[in-house]
């Protein structure tokens, strides 16, 4: 079946969508798909074949770079049944709205095929970017059965549902949950959505560890999505709504996802916390916390303090053994300079395997050298500047993560010394402490993203919420990212800048996602909480099995 | 390969706020030492109606491009010039003959009066949409009076105070597609005229540091000079800064002297996270941070890591570590070559880095120096240093 449209909320009465065009091509209107040769579907492959690396010097050639292309499904139906010039007419108003959606701003209903093959679970729907006919007519003027092929440019992808539908339909319908227009809700505006959504969680703007166990995280920033609740066999596309905290003022996060393959990812960190594993080094001890409530649990995760008793070279500071993830990561300081001028004090994070000795053997990576913002206030604080300080990398290897110590026993595998990460500073002249929190790791070879937005919250803030969508709910169909600050009064029109791209999710292996915020003078307020809603729409390149 | 986005933000005098990001197609770039991000461009596919947009609201926004890392644009500048293919017409406008302040000099018939000073006139509406861009009127007159370039003068700003178009009829059909011409931040310093008399020998970090601190574009660049190192070498700011150089003509001469021992570089920053750029001037960096190998043409840090073609900088070393092995000489390592500038292309997958024994780019280098070097291979007419 043809379609363009998006279809009405379940219950709604007062929708302002259009009526849905259809054109069945099995029959009711006429057309009729020849079932043996009609149709065979495609899979899409690499676009111009991807991009190369070779050599008439060298054995063979290898793939650098492609992605997926559009495909090209030619159709050859049979019209007949009197009235076949009227389905004609719809068949070419159906190809005019088509062109228009992409070449123009007044057709805004996507053009798509929608297909239930035989033996699947359920339907499934493409994007439709061109589509072209050819007729056959009957010989002479006369009106009969005449043959149709129908040539049609489609996305690569088959969406388990309608292009610009609410992705909570997804789950719903994959539930066989009762639903309508009442539970079409993604961000909580002080009435409860409730946590029907594929990911639920009350997410903090820190993590710790849980004393008894290193391995788990009693407080975390991030949603774990598991394996079994992401079908489809290219990743899905995801629609993300953060409320975060009253008071928290948070208008732009740092998002990152990690999906890593054969490993639990249950205790892979992207905060580095200063804590209790963490070796410090000369003039670093623990903060004196000042009474402020952080939720943290203090007794064993302090934040630190480096006091520069003299003006010293670039020294080792904090050395942290993170449970990490080989890849390139963008580095983020919480950290903040108490007393002196800016620029007293620099800042390099250094990363290796295994062990880094004083001369810096062993490092495998160097982040920029920055100074930390001047905000002066002794001890712990609730509010953090965060900065950016460049990019680190982990080896690649065989390695699929990096433990922290060696394996159990003989024959346990690759996985040996662990990944260490240092924090070296200096105090160049002047006078200065640097207080740190944590820093945050950022995946850019998975993927990242930083979304901001002009507007500065107001304090009472828990009505304030972002909602983050890739499926094409916001962009009513058509692909693409979109960000938006939504309050239930519309008092932040315009969309949130999104630097990097929206997180999709890989199928059949767990995933997470990790937040951050921070507000508009990009500090951090560890203190506070986020509300994390995760949607999808699971994607196929073949026939949906799920 | 990941994906090139061009996101627009208001033009600086206007404000800092996003308005828009776009996919970037057909995406290169070039990064210089001296300035900077220096110039990029690229196709968007938009509707004719923003196409519109563009030409009428978006010339002189500034822009960043990101690839994979939010953190960090891979270059950053302003449009300078939008371009329309429509099927057999092309339509392009662009700031390059705007100018929204409009100065010039002369001297007198026999020559017996020092340069004297047009009064500079002013379009204060444009200036305040895209800031103070300040040309001279094409012809400058030998006269005993202002009279004639004053009327040239006024004539100038009232036809050029707004970006100029060009329509041609091209004679073949185009696929409908929207080009931009981008332009890195240190040309806004080709956009206003700096004029210093003063004949005291001063040391060069200072004139650069009373120059900048005077720039009138307040809303592009932070003004305080907080990045500008210290040289000691002096020169006497008439030498350099004689009324119908522009701010970066001035820094560029500066620049090419060095202080005697080591080359200096000068540009502007990537925007920071509070919205302000600086200048900076200070020495080039000569340590190695690159490593090549003439077995393939990959460029890796000194850790042995790649490097993606659209980070690779220039103001760097770069070592191809795979041939003479076993020679080492500090002082002239021949496997060693400074990079004078990096050109990436997105759709070619990668980045040609330029050093100055580049034979190709002389001629460029040449027309762009200040100090032309005589030799054989370009053969500039001696100068005299005041």
């Amino acid at each position: 079946m043809l379609v363009i449209g998006v279809p009405k909320a379940r219950g709604d009465t007062q929708s302002i969508e259009q009526k849905q065009l259809t054109i069945d091509l099995r029959g009711d209107h006429g057309f009729v798909l020849d079932d043996n040769n009609g149709w065979s579907p495609q899979i899409a492959g690499l676009k111009d074949g991807g991009v190369y690396a070779g050599s008439a010097l060298t054995a063979g050639r290898k793939l650098i770079a492609g992605d997926n292309d559009n495909v090209t499904e030619t159709m050859r139906l049979t019209l007949s049944g009197g009235r076949e010039y009227e389905h004609i007419k719809a068949l070419r108003d159906f190809i005019r709205r088509t062109h228009e959606f992409w070449t123009t701003d007044i057709e805004i209903d996507p053009p798509q095929i929608r297909w239930w093959a035989k033996g699947a679970p359920r339907e499934q729907y493409a994007l439709i970017y061109d589509i072209s006919v050819a007729i056959d007519p009957p010989a002479g003027d006369a009106i009969g059965p005449m043959g149709v092929t129908l040539t049609i440019e489609r996305d690569y992808a088959w969406h388990g549902i309608q292009h610009g539908s609410n992705p909570k339909v997804w789950y719903f319908e994959k539930n066989a949950i009762d639903y309508d227009v009442d539970d079409y809700g993604l961000v909580d505006f002080g009435v409860s959505v409730g946590t029907e959504f594929l990911g639920y969680q009350v997410a903090n703007n820190r993590a710790a560890f849980d004393s008894a166990s290193a391995d788990n995280f009693f407080e975390q920033n991030q949603i774990i999505i598991p394996a079994d609740s992401i079908p489809g066999d290219l990743p899905a596309l995801v629609c993300l709504g953060i409320n975060p905290e009253e008071n928290s003022n948070f208008n732009q996060y740092l998002i990152g996802r990690s999906a890593i393959r054969g490993n639990t990812i249950d205790e892979l960190q992207n905060l580095l916390l200063s804590d209790a594993s963490v070796v410090s080094s000369t003039d670093t001890s623990a903060a004196a916390d000042t009474g402020g409530t952080y939720l943290w649990n203090l007794a064993q995760y302090s934040r630190y303090q480096i006091s520069f008793a003299t003006i010293t070279a670039m020294n080792e500071r904090i050395v942290w053994n993170p449970q990490i993830a080989r890849g390139e990561y963008a580095a983020y300081i919480r950290a903040r300079q108490h007393n002196g001028s800016a620029g007293n004090i620099t800042m390099k994070l250094s990363a290796g395997l295994g062990e880094v000795d004083a001369l810096g053997y062993g490092v495998a990576s160097e982040s920029d050298t920055v100074s930390p913002e001047v905000l002066s206030g002794t001890g712990n604080t609730t509010e953090w500047p965060v900065t950016y300080m460049g990019r680190i990398r982990l080896p690649d290897s065989d390695h699929v993560k990096m433990t922290f110590g060696p394996p159990a026993g003989a024959g346990a595998g690759l996985q040996t010394l662990g990944a260490q990460i240092y924090l070296n500073a200096a105090r160049s002249t002047g006078s200065g402490v640097l207080y740190v929190c944590d820093v945050l790791l950022l995946p850019v070879s998975e993927q990242a993203c930083h979304v901001l937005s002009p507007f500065t919250i107001p304090a009472d803030s828990f009505e304030v919420a972002y909602l983050l969508d890739n499926t094409g709910y916001l962009t009513h169909g058509r692909p693409g990212d979109q960000g938006k600050l939504v309050d239930p009064n519309n008092n932040f029109p315009g969309a949130a800048e999104i630097r990097g791209q929206l997180p999709t999710l890989l199928p059949g292996v767990d995933n997470r996602i990790y937040v951050l915020g921070l507000d508009s003078d990009f500090r951090s307020q560890a203190a506070f909480d986020m509300t994390l809603r995760v949607s999808i729409v699971p994607r196929w390149s073949g026939v949906v099995d799920a | 390969m990941p994906e090139h986005w061009l996101h627009v933000y208001q033009r600086p005098p206007q404000g800092n706020r996003f308005i828009g990001r776009w996919r970037a197609y057909d995406y290169q770039h070039r990064i210089a030492a001296a300035g900077g991000f220096d110039t990029a461009d690229c196709e968007i596919a938009v509707s004719k109606n923003q196409a519109e947009r563009f030409v009428e609201d978006y010339l002189g926004c500034r822009v960043a491009v990101f690839v994979d890392n939010p953190a960090q644009a891979i270059w950053e500048g302003f449009i300078n010039r939008v371009t329309i293919n429509a099927g057999t017409v092309v339509y392009s406008r662009s700031l390059d003959k705007m100018h929204n302040r409009v100065s010039g000099v002369y001297t007198n018939g026999g020559g017996t009066t020092a340069v004297t000073h047009l009064t500079a006139v002013n379009n204060l509406t444009s200036q305040g949409i895209y800031g103070i861009k300040e040309g001279s009127p094409e012809n400058r007159v030998t006269s005993n009076t202002s009279t004639a370039l004053n009327s040239l003068r006024d004539r100038t700003l009232s036809k050029q105070s707004y970006p100029q178009s060009s329509f041609v009829f091209s004679g073949q059909s185009r696929t409908p597609v929207i080009r931009l011409e981008l332009k890195g931040f240190y040309w806004w310093l080709t956009w206003v005229k700096y004029f210093n008399s003063s004949a005291s020998q001063t040391a060069v970090s200072s004139i650069l540091n009373t120059m900048i601190s005077g720039y009138p574009n307040t809303s592009f660049i932070d003004v305080s000079g907080s990045d500008i190192q210290t040289n000691s070498l002096t020169r006497h700011p008439g030498s350099v800064a004689n009324g119908n150089t522009t701010y970066w003509d001035v820094v560029q001469a500066i620049q090419e002297f060095g202080d005697g021992t080591d080359a200096f570089v000068a540009g502007i920053t990537p925007t920071k996270q509070d919205g302000t750029r600086n200048f900076y001037y200070r020495t080039a960096n000569t340590d190695v941070d690159y490593i090549l190998r003439s077995s393939d043409g990959k460029v890796r840090d000194i850790f042995g890591r790649i490097v993606k073609p659209w980070l690779v900088q220039p103001d760097r070393v770069a070592r191809v570590n795979d041939i003479l092995l076993g020679q080492y000489d500090a002082e002239r390592d021949p496997r060693a070559l400074y990079l004078d500038k990096v050109d990436y292309n997105a759709e070619g997958f990668g980045v040609q880095m330029a050093s100055s024994d580049d034979l190709t780019n002389e001629g460029a280098f040449q027309l762009r120096f200040s100090y032309k070097s005589i030799g054989d291979r370009f053969g500039a007419e001696q100068r005299i240093l005041a």
